[in-house]
Parts: C-alpha cells; sequence; structure tokens
C-alpha cells in the first residue's frame, strides 16, 4: 500500500515557516529586515488574454527571420499561399525527401494541395512505424516570437481558444528530421511571455501541452562541440505568411 | 541516511551518497589529468558563452531581482501554492501525489509503473531522480530505465553517476566516449561528436518507441494553472512525455511558482546563466493529459511531489535560500574547487557549490559535513547566481555546524570522526599561531624556523606525511616555497619601518 505523506509535507512546512518567522520577529529588534518577507498573493489570474490577430508589420516579419537565423533555423517569407506552396515543395526537393507526415490542420492541408508532390503524403493517424520512415512533418505553428524565433507547437482539443486548430501536430513536429511549420504573420507576437500569455483562452484555460521551439534540437554533451539534431529535428523551417 | 523513526522533514536521504569519503575522492580527482583539463576546457567554455549571453539583456539586474523575488514569494507562502497547485492539477486531469522521503517519490514511481505493466521506461534528465534512486529501484523491480539525455545515456552505459548538473559527461573525451560506444553496441564507431550523436539518436528512438512509461523532472510548477514547465534542447523529454502512454514527473517541492507570467523572467535568466543560449530549444508546458482518444501524447500523467527534507531548509530565511536554486549550474562553471575536482570528488548527485550546501543540508550534516569544507569562499558562486543565493554565507553557517556537532541529528554522536579530529588539530594549529605571534621575539624565531621547515620539506617531500597533530592542515595544502629570509630583514621593510626604529 502506498502512503500519500500530503498532510505530513503540508504540515512540516508550515512549522518550518512559522519558526523562519518567529526568528525573525527576535532578529527584527536587532538586525537587517528579512529578505524572504514577501508581500502575499493576489488570488487574481495574472495573465489576461491577449488578442494577437492584429495586422503584423513587415518589420516583425523581418525580425522573426532574423531571430530564427540565429539558431541555425530557416524562415521562408512569403506573400500568397501559392508562394508558401512552392517554398513547401522547395524544401521537400532540396532534401530529397520521399514520405511526407502532415498535420490535420486546414491552412497545412490547403497549402499541400497545392504542392504537386513527387513524394507520399501520409496524414497524423498512420501508425508509429510509418510515422517514423517519414523524413519531414508539416504542421501550423499557433503563434510565433518575433525576439527569439520561437514557434508555439499547441496540441489536443482548442476549442475555446480564439483562432487556434483542433490539431494532432506533436509526434508530426517531432518525430522526422525536418520540421516545416506554418506560421500566419498575424500569429507574431513579440515576446516569448506574450506568447504564453495569449495561449490562454477568455476562460483561463491552457492547451493540453504547448510546445515553444526554438531552431533545430541540439546537443553540446560531446566535449560541448555544438550538434544540431539530436533527439528533435535537425532542420526547422518556418513558412512565414506574410499576407494572412 | 535518515534513521528509522526520523520524522519526515528531519533529514532526507540522497541515493549513493558516498561525500563523507570526500577526502579520498578529492585526490583522486587531481590526479586525473586527463578529467582536468576536459573540466577547464569545458568549464571555461560554458562561463564565457554565458557571460556573452548575459551582457545582451539590458536590465539584468532588473531580471535577477525578480527572478529572485518570485522565487522568494513562493517559498514564503509555499504551503497555500502546493495546495493550489494539487487542486488545479487535479482539475486538469493530472495525478498528484505527496513523498515525504526518498523512499516513498520511488515506492509512488515503481506502482504506477507496475500497475501499467511496464517493462521499459524512457527517462528524461531528472536529478531528482537521481535523488531518489529510482534507477535502482525501477531495476531491482525488473523494469529496465533507459536515460534518454544524450550525456546521461553515455554515463549510463558507462555506469558512472553524471558528474555536472547540465553536461552529465563533461568529464569524458569524446575518444573514451566512442571506445565506450563500440565496445557497448559490439561494432565500430564514428570519430566525430556529429556521428557519435546520429548513434544515439538511433539507439534511442526504438526504445522510445517500445517503453511504456516516461519518466520526467520538472523545472517549474505553476500553482495558478496547474501545469509544469520542462526545459531542453536534445528533444528527449518532449519524446518522454509524448511517445509512452504513461508519463510521470517528479519534482521537489520547492518548484513551484505561484503564477503563469512568473515563468517569462525565469525561463529567460535560467538558459542565460546554464548554457549562454539567448533561450533553449524547448519548453514544454504540460497542463493536461491528451482530451481526445486519436490525440497524440500521454493518456495518464502523474506528478510527484517530493520532500525529503526541504521543507526542513524553510526553518530559517539563511537556508530557506538553498530551495531557490533553478539548478541553472551556473556556480559550478565559475567554482575553483569544482573545475580542479570535478563533479564525481563530491560524492554527491548535487555537485559543485549548489551540491555543497544542498547535499548536507539534504543528507544530514554526518553524511557530508566534508562538503561545505569544498570552497575557497571566493563568492564568484553567489555572484553569478541567477537567483542570488548567499551560497558562500550558507557555507560558512554550515562549516559551523560541522564544527560545533550537527544540531540536526542530535549533537555529537553521529559527526565524523574525521572532522572532529580535523576540527581538533586546527583548534591545535590557531593555538599554536596566537601564541607564536604574540611577541616580537617569537615571532622571528618561528618565522625563521618555519623558513628553514619549508625548504627541507620541499626538499624532501615524503616528509609531509608526518605531519602528526597538523596533518589535519597540511593534508589538502602545499608547502610554500621559502623566500630565503624574512620580508622585515629586507630593504623594503627598512625603507617601510617609520624613522627611529631599530633593524629587526
Ligand atoms: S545555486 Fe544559483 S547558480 Fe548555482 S545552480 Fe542554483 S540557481 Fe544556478
Amino acid at each position: 500500500m502506498i502512503k500519500d505523506d500530503r498532510a505530513t509535507i503540508l504540515s512540516a512546512i508550515k512549522a518550518s515557516l512559522a519558526q523562519a518567522a518567529s526568528g525573525r520577529t527576535m532578529s527584527r529588534l536587532h538586525g537587517p529586515p528579512p529578505s524572504i518577507a514577501a508581500p502575499p498573493l493576489t488570488n487574481q489570474p495574472s495573465i489576461p488574454a491577449v488578442d494577437r490577430h492584429g495586422p503584423a508589420s513587415t518589420h516583425a516579419a523581418a525580425g522573426f527571420q532574423a531571430a530564427l537565423d540565429r539558431v541555425q533555423g530557416v524562415c521562408h517569407r512569403v506573400t500568397s499561399d501559392a508562394g508558401a506552396a512552392d517554398a513547401l515543395q522547395a524544401v521537400i526537393a532540396d532534401l530529397g525527401v520521399r514520405r511526407v507526415v502532415r498535420s490535420d490542420d486546414s491552412l497545412v492541408i490547403e497549402i499541400l494541395e497545392r504542392v504537386i508532390g513527387g513524394f507520399e503524403l501520409l496524414p497524423p493517424n498512420v501508425d508509429r512505424a510509418r510515422l517514423l520512415e517519414c523524413g519531414l512533418g508539416v504542421s501550423r505553428a499557433t503563434i510565433g516570437v518575433v525576439e527569439y524565433g520561437t514557434i508555439v507547437l499547441t496540441s489536443g482539443d482548442m476549442a475555446g481558444v480564439s483562432g487556434s486548430p483542433t490539431e494532432r501536430q506533436r509526434l508530426v513536429s517531432l518525430l522526422p528530421a525536418t520540421h516545416v511549420a506554418i506560421l500566419a504573420s498575424s500569429d507574431l507576437v513579440e515576446t516569448w511571455d506574450a506568447a504564453l500569455a495569449s495561449l490562454r483562452s477568455a476562460s483561463g484555460d491552457l492547451p493540453p501541452t504547448a510546445t515553444f521551439a526554438t531552431g533545430p534540437s541540439r546537443t553540446a554533451d560531446i566535449e560541448l562541440e555544438l550538434v544540431l539534431g539530436v533527439h528533435g529535428p535537425k532542420n526547422q523551417h518556418v513558412i512565414l505568411l506574410e499576407h494572412r | 541516511m535518515s534513521p528509522p523513526d526520523a520524522k519526515p522533514n528531519e533529514t532526507g536521504y540522497i541515493h549513493h551518497l558516498h561525500a563523507d569519503q570526500f577526502d579520498d575522492l578529492v585526490p583522486q580527482a587531481l590526479a586525473n589529468v586527463e578529467l582536468r583539463g576536459a573540466l577547464a576546457k569545458a568549464t571555461n567554455t560554458i562561463r564565457n558563452r554565458r557571460a556573452i549571453a548575459l551582457e545582451e539583456i539590458d536590465d539584468l539586474q532588473e531580471l535577477r531581482s525578480r527572478a529572485k523575488s518570485i522565487k522568494t514569494e513562493a517559498l514564503a507562502h509555499l504551503d497555500d501554492h502546493l495546495e493550489t497547485f494539487e487542486r488545479q492539477a487535479t482539475a486538469n486531469g493530472i495525478h498528484v501525489h505527496w513523498a515525504a522521503d526518498a523512499e516513498s517519490a520511488s515506492a509512488i514511481v515503481l506502482d504506477i509503473a507496475i500497475k501499467n505493466k511496464t517493462r521499459l521506461a524512457v527517462k528524461a534528465k531528472s536529478m531528482v531522480s537521481e535523488e531518489i534512486g529510482l534507477n535502482d529501484a525501477l531495476i531491482d523491480a525488473g523494469i529496465v530505465p533507459v536515460e534518454t539525455d544524450l550525456g546521461e545515456w553515455i554515463v549510463q552505459l558507462a555506469e558512472e553517476p553524471p558528474s555536472h548538473i547540465l553536461a552529465p559527461a563533461i568529464h569524458k573525451r569524446r575518444r573514451e566516449i566512442r571506445d565506450l560506444l563500440a565496445r557497448v553496441l559490439g561494432r565500430p564507431m564514428p570519430d566525430d561528436a556529429a556521428g557519435l550523436t546520429e548513434v544515439a539518436r538511433h539507439e534511442l528512438r526504438a526504445r522510445f518507441a517500445q517503453a511504456e512509461l516516461g519518466i520526467s523532472g520538472a523545472n517549474f510548477l505553476v500553482a495558478e494553472t496547474g501545469s509544469f514547465l520542462l526545459i531542453e534542447n536534445e528533444g528527449n523529454i518532449r519524446l518522454t512525455t509524448s511517445l509512452p502512454r504513461v508519463h510521470v514527473a517528479v519534482a521537489g517541492i520547492e518548484k513551484i511558482v505561484p503564477r503563469l507570467k512568473d515563468l517569462g523572467p525565469l525561463v529567460r535568466i535560467i538558459t542565460r546563466s546554464a548554457t549562454g543560449q539567448a533561450i533553449s530549444c524547448y519548453q514544454t508546458l504540460v497542463t493536461k493529459p491528451k482530451t481526445s482518444p486519436e490525440d497524440d501524447g500521454p493518456e495518464e500523467i502523474h506528478l510527484v511531489l517530493l520532500d525529503n527534507g526541504r521543507s526542513k531548509l524553510l526553518e530559517d530565511d539563511l537556508t530557506a535560500e538553498t530551495l531557490r536554486c533553478i539548478r541553472c549550474s551556473a556556480c559550478l562553471n565559475v567554482c575553483p574547487v569544482y573545475r580542479q575536482i570535478g563533479g564525481h570528488a563530491y560524492g554527491s548527485v548535487y555537485p559543485g557549490p549548489i551540491g555543497a550546501i544542498f547535499t548536507p543540508q539534504i543528507a544530514g550534516m554526518h553524511a557530508a559535513s566534508q562538503l561545505p569544507g569544498a570552497s575557497s569562499l571566493c563568492g564568484a558562486c553567489r555572484e553569478v547566481c541567477p537567483v542570488d543565493i548567499d551560497i558562500p554565507g550558507v557555507l560558512l553557517h554550515l562549516r559551523h555546524r560541522a564544527a560545533e556537532g550537527d544540531q540536526s541529528t542530535g549533537n555529537h554522536p553521529e559527526a565524523d570522526p574525521r572532522t572532529t579530529e580535523k576540527t581538533q588539530s586546527m583548534r591545535r594549529g590557531f593555538r599554536f599561531w596566537r601564541w607564536a605571534m604574540g611577541s616580537s621575539r617569537r615571532f622571528q624565531v618561528f618565522g625563521a624556523v618555519g623558513r628553514l621547515l619549508a625548504t627541507v620539506i620541499r626538499q624532501v617531500p615524503s616528509l609531509t606525511k608526518y605531519a602528526g597533530p597538523l596533518a589535519g592542515w597540511t593534508d589538502g595544502r602545499t608547502v610554500p616555497r621559502s623566500p630565503g629570509r624574512s620580508f622585515r630583514s629586507g630593504k623594503m621593510a627598512r625603507r617601510l619601518r617609520p624613522e627611529g626604529q631599530g633593524r629587526a
């Protein structure tokens, strides 16, 4: 039988905090004010839901591109859906990828329909063995962060989050060696903090999982030499739709 | 190790702790030239990257003080925040468990593993799981734990403990790693870091696909929303928390932050302090298990809250600072002691300056009384610490406790006999010093004797073995080169001496 130590831990914390407080009262007579004294917490939700669907500037797009470039990612700025399809086609052809898996986001599907082909396209619900054979995954980025070139990938039933798709992208964006994210420029925000804030729906709900991804995965575990693509994708592309 | 009847918040337990062997481990580490070379190179590189990254933050001091006050506030009302976290996480569908000590944390995870018929568990790097000895517990139950962080995987294959909080294989050269993988996998290995990394990716993919259970730590727990944040570069945490059907995260109770918006400043400062990147590759905010059957991700998420002696640290404002630590490892990279002896010499999962204060407070002074001495008190650790922990202050406090006998484990009986002896020999030394310095005559005589002894001992090094009652002092020190004659008899001293005073 597993014992649950909830009560033990909470009362231990309370006892310790009380002891610290009494120690502080003693030393207040002599010493400087305590370092741990903190204002009590207010219980309001801290971050209001943010409307991020304002017009995006070219300034933001350029900033995003430059930041992604600094972390060895690639940003393709396009001004039409046809341009997005061309960019995607070029990435697939350059890498010689034969099997592509997509998420079920409607914009992703729309753009892929314009791509001429030359590869096998799989939906996100293929079995894992086949998914593992895919060289490239295409999914939607819910948000883009200008300061770092970060894309935010959200999963699950996003009902209630304005403008966010219900998407199965977790493995699509993670398993293949190359990930291509489709990002609308109206989904760009300036800071990481703003991105986090805008994940919350009006009712304060968060998606089941949100991953903030900045560039390709990397490690420096062997003699601190930078190697790209350890467990996550080796190539991170973002197709930024400046017309959307 | 805590005595069987210890109250849970008295002291905790740290797995595989052999910090009591510090005196033996240090000379071993110092004699390992290869290790010292690797460490010097690695810590220098990380240090420089960090310095550059932090330069880019205009409002660094402001950011540090925000990070500090977030953690301070969280700790000041830790009980409330934990209860809020539990309420929110439970509403989100996460199972929250409470573990007063290492043993019950291991038991909780094991129970989940067994209920889910786990044969293979993939693990993302987690200090806490090392602290509670989770791997051994799983292995004893016939479950295979596979570490998936590249460095962690390498040290697991080498059957060694990690030596650095963020770069667990920092002590290993590439050649060693290549030979190790060749031996374990039974085939020739590429020579370059990229090739070796590719091998690891391939080998571990198969494990991720098979595992029934994924085990991770957590960097921050958000009370307000019942979510937790995982920070990484490699993507193994994403895989660990996406592929297996069940995910268990184990986190110390001090990981809590009150609000969602507290994550911003902490994320911003943790990676810059740690590796010098502006931001790590991935931050994953986990709030719920998957909401529809065809979705990706785990069906079941468990979070184990671990005390293991942490609540005790809150008794005192100074020791409580220890709990602010966000495990960025900046203090390791700047510590002159760590840079010489490496992580293994600390004999604990937690190495470096933070380990020197965390380990003895968690496991009890009797188990790690030497560690607070593993510092030159130069203050570099505090200077870089993003949450401004007074590490030298806590060190001094703990040294004092070690010298006085550990209050937290009763009076003296359990104190390490070696410490007691060392302390006494130091006391003898200082008493003698005070007497010898007491008059100008004695000062001159003993100065001459000292110069003579230093010359003789340097010529016959084996004499240092016979330091007798002074061994407590001389063991850790080398004999300085004798200047030949005293400063007082030199030209400079004569010139400095006020008029009218005779020659010395
Ligand atoms: S003590 Fe400070 S510098 Fe050291 S690991 Fe913790 S947060 Fe980082």
